[in-house]
């Protein structure tokens, strides 16, 4: 949308010895990200308006006074448009992230900088949120944190320099919000390898693929409650695949005078995809596919034939029913997913 | 009607001893949430025909069951009513539980953690000594127990223990002094096959510390109860896994893989970790019921209903803390954990007559220390100078319901060691003055001071107001040269003079407390509220900023981060950066001190 911006930032490196590992997928997570919020059937931002800030080790950075120059360089592209204003803000972070001491809401997104004797480099996302409620300069915010929220070590996260008199924006208090950190109070957010050998964080490999369609609504609109719904109940599964344990924290906020978000509405066609069902010896059947709506779809006899292959299409739900154990499984093909998908019954 | 327009309803139950601490989310196809919230009482959602996802989530594990709905469904979770509307039921389990007490269900395998040899041994070694008593006959003990996952898990751990995890533990009194070393036999017992290692001892009544080595160091304070015997249990992987730590106490020495209310404090450790407050009706008035066998439960209820901010079970609350006091685990006042719940129940129930005494050790539960540390912004009396709890604050973790701290590097002022009546007065006196001001040594220089003003190193001494009605002396902390030893009450008298003493050495313990409250909260309301700039005068002032930010790689991380918040806030007030850094205001003026003298001697 014309009147939409984006300020994107990945932060593999940090400080040697300063408490914190380096991390390997922020900055890959941060460009699809991108990828997404430039695409004309995603976010569909201009490319003008769309500010990034990826990490480097030499020099070390960035800190927290190169994130208010962003944020600084992306306030005044709005107040410099013929609106005056924005009407979206995405703003998306990967990094290492701490909640704050004694601070069940605020998170601590720290800095490449960051080490345990400068605990406050780091950017305090209660902060930002006065920062935007303040300058009002854009009417929705969706904030995305991909990070941790531990609370091993003591982070006092920086005040930003913002001055929000500074910036007159018009919808100043009258802020819709979704938020969306990769883990609850206390929990840590993972990165995992995937098949293709790359690292990436599981919040954003599942925020993209719900914001590619998987996260529609029955209208086929991806909503601010749809996609928090999509992300609260995937991103567990998706970490369980991994032996891991990691449930997000959504908040869709519209204003009371607000519509709430919406950031899809057209109906984005994932395509089909093979998909192959292996019974298993204890699955007698009869064995009904079913779609959404639990209408039958097909129906198979496991023990005449034990294996079945059928076209399915992507980021659509459907469940396979055991009829005489009640068995059930659920299947849903990613966008992403090329090759065949393998399912054991 | 079409497809899409049938709407039947979905039922879900659960009758388990877990459905207080279960909690249900329902998910359509379409990424819809449709139902969420407890499951305490039956739910009944009308819902349009489709496949739902149904999640149910305890103790922060999930299970996720699919279902198909086109008719009305009954879904129980693991036992349920038996009415006949519920015979057709499907029956889905609960999620797996861990826990580093190895408990068990007696019908269910619900404790996927607990591994036939570590639950016999935890009983066994629940009920007998490994090292000598510290004390004949003592009715209380302290058992601890750590564990690995499983034995096969403990295999893939070793190397990082360098082949000896019991090395790496230590128990300490409370004053950091070591008790028992772990890797010296013949204090405990330990199995190098399946990863566990048991301590019992029968100590006195007070305050430990499991210390644990390692390349994030961390103690553990634990009270051992007047006729109770205290259970500790922690899970190791590579390193201590602190969020599994578990306490228990037992009225017997005896841990049982069956008892039922210590499932229950499972439950209300996980809400107290997640900050999940809300508690049911029903929650409280078991852990009111069962109390009396487990007070650990009742403390827990408390805290946990503290936490919430409700009002809704007040009653039954304001009881149970009153019953914990005076009857489940009286003669135990002095416990950190019952001096913080009596700080939490006047806070809430909007009283201010509770002890102000300094709190002796600190609590096992962090928000039990937190209460204390907020309570002394206002009655700084209750965390005296150089006590655990003053340097806490720099040190604690966040990690975990209880309080767990990196070592201190100087552990226990000599203010909590035992005191003889001679010296108590002129100790808590001298104990509360002394961040104010640096030592005096050598009698002669009192002899200069007396009826002159005196020379002060330390502009603080310029401050100390006079105190109406009290003739203590302007040095109360001077020390003889010859011993080493703080000065007595009449030698100080003597010295100054034959003064009419107003404040008689055996005087009670009332006007003992008073005067001290009288003396802190004097200085107190006189100089906590000023700025800096005003108390020290510009010109010091200055001084004191440009030393705080001389040198970051020394000083303490407190003292760092006076510096920055200073340098940003000028006109701040010892209070107000108290209460920025949730620190003691005891500490503000220890560190303050602390870098004045030093500031002085450069």
């Amino acid at each position: 949308m014309e009147e939409d911006y984006a300020l994107i930032i990945g932060i593999d490196h940090y400080k040697p010895d300063g408490g914190l590992r380096t991390l390997n997928g922020p900055i890959r997570d941060a460009k699809k990200f991108k990828e997404w919020v430039l695409d004309a059937h995603g976010g569909d931002v201009p490319k003008e308006q769309v500010v990034d800030l990826f990490s480097t080790l030499d020099p070390l950075k960035p800190n927290t006074v190169e994130i208010d120059d962003k944020l600084q360089e992306v306030l005044d592209k709005a107040l410099a448009s013929k609106k005056k204003s924005g009407r979206r803000l995405y703003f998306y972070f990967a990094g290492h992230g701490m909640a704050e001491e004694a601070n069940k809401v605020n998170v601590a997104l720290c800095m490449a900088n960051w080490s345990k004797k400068r605990g406050g480099a780091a950017v305090s996302v209660s902060n930002h949120e006065q920062v935007f409620n303040d300058t009002g300069v854009f009417q929705e915010i969706v904030y995305i944190a991909d990070c941790c929220r531990v609370r091993e070590w003591r982070a006092v996260p920086a005040v930003s320099e913002i001055t929000p008199d500074n910036f007159p924006g018009q919808f100043a208090r009258k802020v819709s919000w979704f938020k969306a950190f990769a883990a609850q109070y206390g929990d840590q957010a993972f990165e995992v390898t995937n098949e293709a050998n790359e690292v990436e964080g599981i919040f954003t490999t599942v925020l993209i693929n719900g914001l590619s369609g998987a996260a529609a609504n029955k209208d086929g609109v991806i909503t601010g409650d749809s996609l928090g719904a999509y992300l609260e109940l995937n991103t567990r599964i998706e970490a369980e695949k991994h032996n891991l344990k990691q449930t997000p924290q959504i908040v869709h906020a519209p204003h009371s005078i607000a519509k709430p978000i919406v950031f899809n509405v057209t109906n984005v066609n994932g395509g089909t995809c093979s998909c192959t069902i292996q019974f298993l010896p204890e699955t007698q059947g009869p064995v009904f596919l079913l779609d959404g709506n639990s209408d039958e779809m097909a129906k198979f006899s496991p023990t005449i034939q034990p294996t079945v292959s059928l076209n399915l299409p992507r980021q659509k739900k459907f469940m396979l029913m055991d009829k005489p154990s009640s068995k059930t499984c659920l299947i849903e093909i990613p966008l992403t997913q090329n090759e065949e998908f393998h399912v054991s019954f | 009607m079409s497809a899409s327009e049938e709407k039947y309803f979905l039922n879900i139950a659960s009758s388990s001893d877990y459905r207080f601490a279960i909690a249900v989310n329902v998910f359509s196809a379409f990424n819809e949430r449709v139902y969420s919230g407890g499951i305490a009482e039956p739910v009944k959602e009308k819902l349009p025909r489709g496949i739902y996802t149904i999640r149910v989530e305890l103790n922060g594990q999930v299970s996720d069951t699919a279902i198909s709905l086109t008719e009305d469904t009954y879904i129980i979770i693991r036992k349920g009513p038996s009415t006949k509307e519920w015979s057709k039921a499907r029956i889905i389990d609960m999620p797996e539980l861990y826990s580093s007490a190895p408990l068990q269900d007696e019908k269910f395998d619900s404790y996927k953690s607990s591994h036939p040899y570590y639950i016999e041994a935890a009983e066994k070694y629940s009920c007998e000594s490994t090292c000598a008593p510290f004390k004949q006959q003592e009715k209380n003990s302290l058992f601890v127990f750590l564990r690995f996952p499983s034995k096969e898990k403990f295999e893939e751990f070793k190397p990082a223990w360098e082949n000896d995890f019991a090395n790496a533990f230590r128990l300490l009194d409370q004053t950091g002094k070591t008790l028992v070393d772990f890797g010296k036999t013949g204090t405990i017992a330990v199995n190098n096959a399946d990863g566990w290692l048991a301590f019992n001892a029968e100590l006195p009544v007070g305050l430990y510390i499991l210390d644990c080595k390692g390349e994030s160091p961390r103690q553990i304070p634990m009270y051992v109860f007047g006729n109770w015997h205290t259970q500790v249990f922690l899970t190791l992987g590579d390193k201590p896994l602190f969020g599994t730590l578990r306490v228990f106490l037992s009225s017997e020495r005896k841990f049982s893989r069956h008892n039922n209310t210590n499932k229950y404090i499972d439950i209300f450790l996980d809400k107290l970790q997640n900050n999940a407050t809300e508690l049911t009706g029903e929650l409280i008035d078991f852990a009111a019921r069962t109390k009396f066998e487990s007070p650990m439960l009742g403390l827990l209820c408390a805290y946990t209903y503290f936490q919430s901010k409700s009002h809704t079970h007040d009653t039954v609350i304001s009881q149970m803390v009153h019953n914990l006091k005076t009857l489940i685990l009286k003669n135990n006042t002095a416990s950190p954990d019952l001096r913080a719940l009596e700080i939490l129940a006047a806070k809430h129930f909007g009283y201010t007559d509770f002890s102000k005494m300094p709190v002796a050790g600190t609590p096992m539960f962090r928000a039990g220390h937190q209460a204390i540390r907020e309570a002394a912004m206002d009655h700084s009396e209750l965390i005296m100078a150089h006590s655990l709890n003053d340097y806490l604050s720099e040190y604690l973790y966040y990690d975990s319901p209880f309080t767990t701290f990196a070592p201190v590097p100087k552990m226990m002022a000599e203010f909590e060691k035992q005191q003889t009546p001679a010296n108590e007065l002129m100790d808590i006196i001298a104990g509360t003055l002394k961040p104010f001001q640096l030592e005096f040594k050598g009698i002669t220089k009192l002899k200069k001071l007396k009826g002159k003003g005196g020379i002060f190193e330390n502009p603080f001494d310029q401050l100390i107001p006079p105190i109406e009605g009290v003739h203590v002396g302007a040095i109360p902390n001077a020390v003889n040269d010859a011993s080493g030893e703080a000065l007595e009450y009449e030698e100080l008298r003597e010295l100054k003079g034959k003064e009419k003493r107003q404040i008689k050495r055996t005087q009670r313990k009332e006007k003992r407390r008073n005067l001290l409250q009288t003396l802190v909260e004097k200085f107190n309301d006189t100089y906590a509220n000023k700025p800096f700039a005003e108390i020290l005068g510009k010109e010091m002032y200055e001084e004191l900023r440009e030393r705080f930010v001389q040198d970051e790689e020394k000083g303490s991380y407190l003292s760092r981060t006076i510096a920055s918040v200073l340098h940003e806030n000028p006109n701040l007030t010892p209070r107000d950066l108290a209460k920025m850094l949730h620190v003691p205001l005891t500490s503000i003026w220890r560190v303050l001190t602390e870098t004045l003298a030093t500031t002085k001697k450069n």
